[in-house]
């Protein structure tokens, strides 16, 4: 009752009655006008096509505006009362009715409009347009029997063809049409109170129908069956059958199908109906054309008639023709197709980045062309994806979980180098400190220094031959090695000479590694050195600027078994001091490939040369660092620096 | 880094033109290792190698080892730059340099 109050209210409703009624009335009156000159043929009624339309689009507001529309025209024709009023019933179920079966029966929640996209629908449209045509053209026939306009009784027949026939054959294409345009279809806001049949509605109005069927058998035959008085009690009769129909109650809920409802779109089963109606039409064209020119009778009437005839068995044979075939295409070709596009749309609408991985919507068609061809493909592909989705997952742990471990490596290798400064904080008499940046997760360089005793300070700086986790493997290898060798008191070179020895056992991997170390007596300012392929050390004296002292070196570590080293003294004052490093300052590189150099290295060194160990080096890194630019960091840069002498703060 | 190949009879000249450093080392090694067979007197030709890193020493060394049970190793055209990296790191002692 709401839902009624709401669309009187509702404007729209208003426009479609008004607009209803004038398209009937005016599609009607012209034909009415050929009516009169042309009475023989008075089964050309191409307006009996506009109420059910009109009423499956539009709704009640139509069919209210159709029965209007009716009895203008009626009154204008001067027809008397009665016919004025049943006419307007009539005209009324015959639009109203369409719309009540349509949403009452076989409802498709998921594409519920009228529109004739498919086979079914069209089939249901038909089911539709029978029954409410033996229905209402029943009536009318009663009507123009109790009004006494009977002509010959064969006209009721072909009154009932032509109605069933028109809203068939024009009622299909301009409801395809209507539905590419998307119309604003009424769709009842209903609610369903229990889901049914709702058969006794249904036996009601078949009683009707068959009431209507057998009246224009009989009429076909022999005329009309009855006498016009027995003619008004019939129609009295068949309208109180199909009355109930009228309160059928909708089969579905509005909510739950506004839900349902797909998005609208244009099918393949749609365009293939679109294409065959095409055809239809040039094919019933060629045959009306061929009707005309084959004039074989002088009446014009007659002639009009045969052609009216011959197009009208030519278009029921290809509508059937067509729904035969239209059927075919859609089982064969385009239901096999639509299951896998949704198959394949629901596989592809889940998210990637959401992290689930979808599970294949496999479609199995056994149609034995290529579209099952197409099936299995895409089966393949939907299996392949999700176990290549699980490989990479698989596989991205792994890498994670290496990338975790590289991490807490860099971390080991961090804190295996001294690390805290000032180192000897109890040792006024040399001050020394030392970075390392690495150029990949773990590198090959470090550097070392510890007291032997107390008067004697280690020194180590080395870098590994290449660079990451072998190379940080055999770093801590000759790291170890040379500490321990060096805390038994041993000379530079003979540390050197054993370690030598020790790190060519068994290096399959045949890793070398450049060392210069460097044991300062404190007491003394004398700093033995010996240097096993590594850089030039830079050395400042006084009040001088850095130089490089250029060692006598030694073959790398580890390279030949029995390699012979030499060392050399080195006296240092108070002030002097100690640069060494690895070749990651020497070759640093820009973006155009220049390296950085001992020159500009010892220009560096040579603008802070004043500063402190602690102060120094952070200078030499941030002008590597302004040199290389944008240009990624190749190696590994590994720096030491040792003052002799009273460091700033004891002073 | 391009590494070109010269065959002939037992003795192999090896061309190097570019970088010799951590990424292109590998390289190198598994060219060395895949045409070694037989080799009495290879030649590394390092007139166009314009960098030369730990990493490519650590090759040219195991080249060498190599070369000390099969025959000779030769290494040839040495420009300045390579020559002070052979010369810091002790190599000039273990190599056969010849210009």
């Amino acid at each position: 009752m709401q839902a009624m109050i709401s669309a009187v209210r509702d404007k729209k409703n208003w426009i479609r009655l008004v607009l209803s009624a004038v398209l009937f009335f005016a599609v009607a009156l012209p034909f009415r006008q050929l009516l009169s000159l042309m009475p023989g043929i008075t089964e050309i009624r191409p307006a009996n096509v506009i109420p059910p339309v009109l009423g499956l689009i539009w709704g009640p507001a139509a069919a209210f505006g159709i029965a209007i529309g009716n009895l203008i025209s009626d009154i204008l024709s001067g027809s008397n009362a009665f016919v004025c009023m049943t006419g307007f019933i009539a005209n009324f179920i015959y639009a109203y009715l369409p719309y009540k079966l349509w949403y009452s029966f076989l409802v498709d929640e998921t594409d519920i409009h009228p529109a004739l996209g498919s086979v079914k629908k069209i089939l249901k449209y038909i089911y539709v347009i029978l029954l409410d045509s033996l229905v209402v053209t029943g009536m009318l026939s009663m009507i123009f029997e109790t009004a006494g306009f009977s002509g010959s009784g064969s006209s009721y027949a072909l009154l009932f063809f032509n109605n069933f026939d028109f809203s068939v054959l024009l009622g299909v294409p301009v409801l395809i049409f209507l539905g590419r345009l998307h119309p604003d279809y009424y769709v009842p806001d209903t609610h369903r109170k229990k889901p049914g049949s709702y058969l006794f509605f249904d036996i009601l109005l078949f009683f009707a129908a068959a009431t209507g069927l057998l009246w224009f058998i009989i009429s076909f035959a022999q005329g009309a069956p009855v006498d016009s008085h027995t003619a008004g009690e019939l129609l009295v009769f068949v309208m109180l059958l199909s009355l109930p129909s009228l309160a059928k109650p909708f089969n579905f809920d509005r909510k739950a199908q506004r839900q349902n409802a797909r998005e609208v779109r244009t099918t393949i089963k749609t365009k293939v109906v679109i294409g065959f109606l095409m055809l239809s039409v040039i094919f019933i064209a060629f045959v009306g054309v061929m009707a005309y020119n084959s004039r074989t009778e002088a009446d014009a009437l007659t002639h009009w008639s045969y052609v009216y005839r011959t197009v009208g068995l030519a278009i029921n044979i290809i509508f059937a023709v067509a729904i035969v075939f239209l059927w075919y295409v859609e089982r064969n070709i385009v239901a096999p197709l639509e299951r896998l596009a949704e198959n394949v749309r629901e596989f592809a609408a889940q998210p990637a980045d959401s992290g689930q991985i979808p599970t294949p919507m496999l479609t199995k068609i056994n149609t034995g062309d290529e579209i099952t061809l197409l099936a299995d493909s895409c089966n393949t592909m939907m299996q392949d994806i999700t176990a290549y989705m699980h490989d990479l997952r698989a596989v991205t742990a792994e890498k994670e979980r290496i990338g975790a471990e590289l991490s807490v490596a860099t971390q080991i290798q961090a804190s295996m180098l001294p690390c805290i400064f000032p180192a000897f904080p109890g040792r006024p008499e040399f001050d020394i400190y030392a970075t390392m940046t690495p150029a990949k997760e773990v590198g090959g360089d470090f550097y070392d220094f510890f007291l032997v005793d107390d008067d004697h300070l280690a020194l180590v700086i080395a870098d590994v031959s290449g660079k990451g986790v072998p190379a940080a493997l055999f770093m801590v290898i000759a790291k170890t090695l040379l500490k321990n060798c060096a805390q038994t008191g041993l000379s530079p070179k003979v540390i050197l000479e054993k370690v030598n020895n020790q790190l060519c056992e068994n290096n399959e991997a045949q890793m070398f590694v450049t060392v210069w170390l460097g044991i300062l007596t404190i007491s003394e300012g004398c700093l033995i050195c010996a240097n096993a392929g590594h850089e030039y050390p830079a050395v400042r004296h006084g009040s001088g600027g850095y130089a490089l002292l250029k060692d006598k070196h030694g073959f790398v570590l580890a390279g030949m078994e029995d390699a012979r080293y030499r060392e050399y003294e080195l006296k240092l004052d108070p002030g002097d001091c100690l640069y060494v490093y690895t070749d990651g300052v020497a070759e640093a590189t820009d973006a155009a490939g220049t390296l950085f150099g001992t020159e500009r290295m010892l220009e560096s060194l040579n603008r802070h040369k004043e500063a402190s160990p602690q102060e120094l080096l952070p200078q030499v890194k941030k002008d590597i660092d302004a040199f290389v630019g944008e240009a990624p960091q190749f190696d590994d840069i590994t720096m030491l620096c040792l003052m002799f002498g009273k460091s700033e703060e004891i002073k | 880094m391009t590494i070109n190949k010269i065959k002939n009879d037992n003795e192999l000249t090896v061309l190097l033109e570019g970088r010799l450093d951590t990424t292109t080392a590998p390289e190198l090694e598994t060219e060395l290792r895949q045409n070694m067979e037989g080799i009495e007197c290879l030649i590394l030709d390092m007139e166009e190698l314009v960098y030369l890193s730990s990493a490519g020493l650590r090759v040219i060394l195991g080249a060498q080892k190599q070369m000390n049970k099969q025959g000779k190793l030769l290494v040839r055209h040495v420009n300045d730059t390579i020559m002070e990296v052979f010369e810091v790191t002790g190599f000039t002692d273990i190599l056969t340099i010849e210009n």
